[in-house]
């Protein structure tokens, strides 16, 4: 029982990662490999300011979504004027230079070492530091972020994002500043990722620079293609399985060093058999061009 | 409102796409714009809406200049555009497109989509609303809630040219509006923006290959040949100009 709350409690932490991820990808159109360093952010924002500074801990929680925006900002405004193939090689980079930073600021971030014994939240009495409870917080964010992103798909600000991952040209001609709503869906998307950081940070207690690499930027992105690009409830299938499977393979008995490669090849497998069959996605509309 | 080309020139790495260009457009009339392939036309478009910036040369718009300003801030102030190649959001619905121009920015913010849902919801609905007559006169109401992507080509140059009208500019650019469509098709356009021009001294300005379209429907008729404006006049005055005979109208 309580491994099977464990996966769903990471489930659902990259429920809301790939969720965010595809208003970025899904919606706007913007390629990202970058989603992982705002995750990242996330959670070293919580675990410096609660371990190091001592600042309380729903500011920190909060502090880690906003901070993971800001730097939303700070990538997207400069590099959303690129384009496809550029972006995405552009979002690798600052990905590589989030990991290489937190590995190598070391006196800050105590490098490779990692953070430990960040703290579980606790609200009205009530500490959330087992699975059973952890699972009633993970919940009530999950909810907000699906609800704030379905509404998102349905508004008018979502059209234009829509609008503008078919043709930013014909949006821009009817008199829409296309980068200012590529930039506020990398905010928001950004802040959700951030979001998942502070509460994958508090439910483990201990994080390092190998938690949030290209790799898991890469199984976020996978997640979000399978279950189909601008589909919510196909992100959050997507999750699901591609964290469910790798757990239900170790039933299998396969050796630790092995079963690690077979995992990425299994995403690897996985992504070409959707591809082939549904290049949409399991519940997508909106192809990969 | 008019708008004022003075000296326009556009260089791409050694060609000269257009050279030392003036013109005024006169509101409330229709030019057209002619020429062959090549000539530099959809570059003189791209320039006057901001999608290229020029090498020199001034754009003025009601005395004002625009030159090199972002397509959108162009659009924003009353200067519409089509393209040669439909630019539809296809897997939008026909209604969504409309919508997206006729709200002109409103209520399109984030904190609008996650806060003010209620009221966004019945200014959409009234906007619909709005845009069912229009839709109905072109026999396009009952394909208004399908992808924009299951239009005819046809149906897509009229939704484009509906979805640049419905941002009410004052001028309209339209490029190449009815190339490859059917006689049919083509009185619709003709139709739909005459009632445009007949409001409030609109003015259209339109890149256009065929001919009889050209000279039946517009007030002043502009030719461009390698980039240069080599005559302007009205239609009959064109039509027997021996220079335009000789580079385009053979």
């Amino acid at each position: 029982m309580g491994y099977l709350l464990n996966i769903l409690i990471i489930s659902g932490i990259f429920g809301i990662l790939s969720v965010s991820l595809n208003v970025l990808c899904g919606f706007s159109g913007i390629l990202s490999l970058a989603h992982a360093a705002f995750f990242g952010i996330g959670a070293y924002t919580l675990g410096l300011l609660t371990t190091k500074l001592g600042i309380p801990y729903w500011t920190a929680f909060m502090a880690g979504g906003v901070f993971a925006a800001f730097f939303g900002i700070l990538i997207g405004l400069p590099t959303l004027r690129l384009k496809g193939d550029y972006l995405l090689i552009a979002t690798l980079g600052f990905g590589e230079i989030y990991t290489n930073t937190m590995t190598n600021l070391d006196n800050i971030t105590e490098g490779t070492r990692g953070i430990t014994g960040i703290p579980s939240p606790s609200l009205l009495g009530i500490r959330f530091d087992s699975d059973a409870t952890f699972i009633i917080l993970l919940f009530i964010a999950c909810a907000l972020c699906i609800a704030s992103a379905s509404f998102i798909k349905y508004s008018p600000f979502g059209k234009i994002l829509f609008a503008i991952s078919e043709d930013e040209d014909g949006v821009a001609s009817l008199g829409r500043n296309t980068t200012r709503f590529k930039v506020t869906s990398i905010v928001f998307s950004a802040f959700w990722a951030g979001i998942a950081g502070s509460l994958y940070a508090s439910y483990v207690g201990y994080i390092n620079p190998n938690l949030f690499t290209i790799n898991e930027s890469i199984l976020i992105f996978t997640m979000v293609l399978f279950g189909g690009l601008g589909s919510i409830p196909g992100s959050l299938i997507g999750a699901f399985i591609l964290v469910a499977l790798p757990e239900a393979m170790r039933f299998i008995g396969l050796p630790n060093t092995v079963a690690a490669v077979i995992r990425q090849m299994t995403y690897g497998l996985l992504l070409i058999v959707i591809m082939y069959f549904r290049p949409q996605g399991l519940l997508g509309t909106v192809k990969l061009r | 409102m008019t708008l004022q080309i003075r000296g326009l020139t556009k260089r791409f790495d050694g060609i000269i796409a257009v050279k030392d260009l003036d013109l005024d457009l006169i509101s409330g009339k229709i030019t057209a714009l002619i020429g062959p392939n090549g000539a530099g036309k959809t570059t003189l478009f791209n320039l006057i809406t901001g999608f290229l910036s020029p090498t020199q040369g001034q754009i003025l718009w009601d005395g004002r200049e625009i030159t090199s300003k972002p397509p959108y801030a162009i659009s924003r102030k009353g200067i519409s555009r089509t393209f040669q190649e439909v630019k539809l959001f296809r897997s939008l619905s026909v209604m969504d497109n409309l919508l997206i121009a006729k709200r002109r920015g409103r209520h399109e913010g984030l904190w609008d989509a996650l806060f003010h849902r209620k009221k966004i919801a019945k200014t959409v609905k009234d906007d619909r609303l709005g845009l069912i007559p229009r839709l109905t006169v072109l026999g396009l109401a009952e394909k208004m809630d399908g992808p924009a992507e299951e239009l005819s080509y046809g149906q897509s140059k009229l939704i484009e040219i509906t979805r640049a009208l419905a941002t009410k500019p004052d001028m309209l650019l339209l490029d190449e509006p009815v190339a490859g469509l059917n006689p049919l098709m083509i009185e619709t356009i003709k139709t739909l923006l005459k009632q445009y021009i007949a409001e409030m001294q609109k003015t259209l300005f339109i890149i256009e290959h065929n001919m009889p379209f050209v000279f039946n429907f517009a007030d002043w008729v502009v030719v461009m040949d390698h980039g240069e404006k080599i005559a302007e006049g009205p239609p009959e005055a064109i039509r027997n100009d021996s220079r335009v005979i000789e580079a385009y109208l053979g």
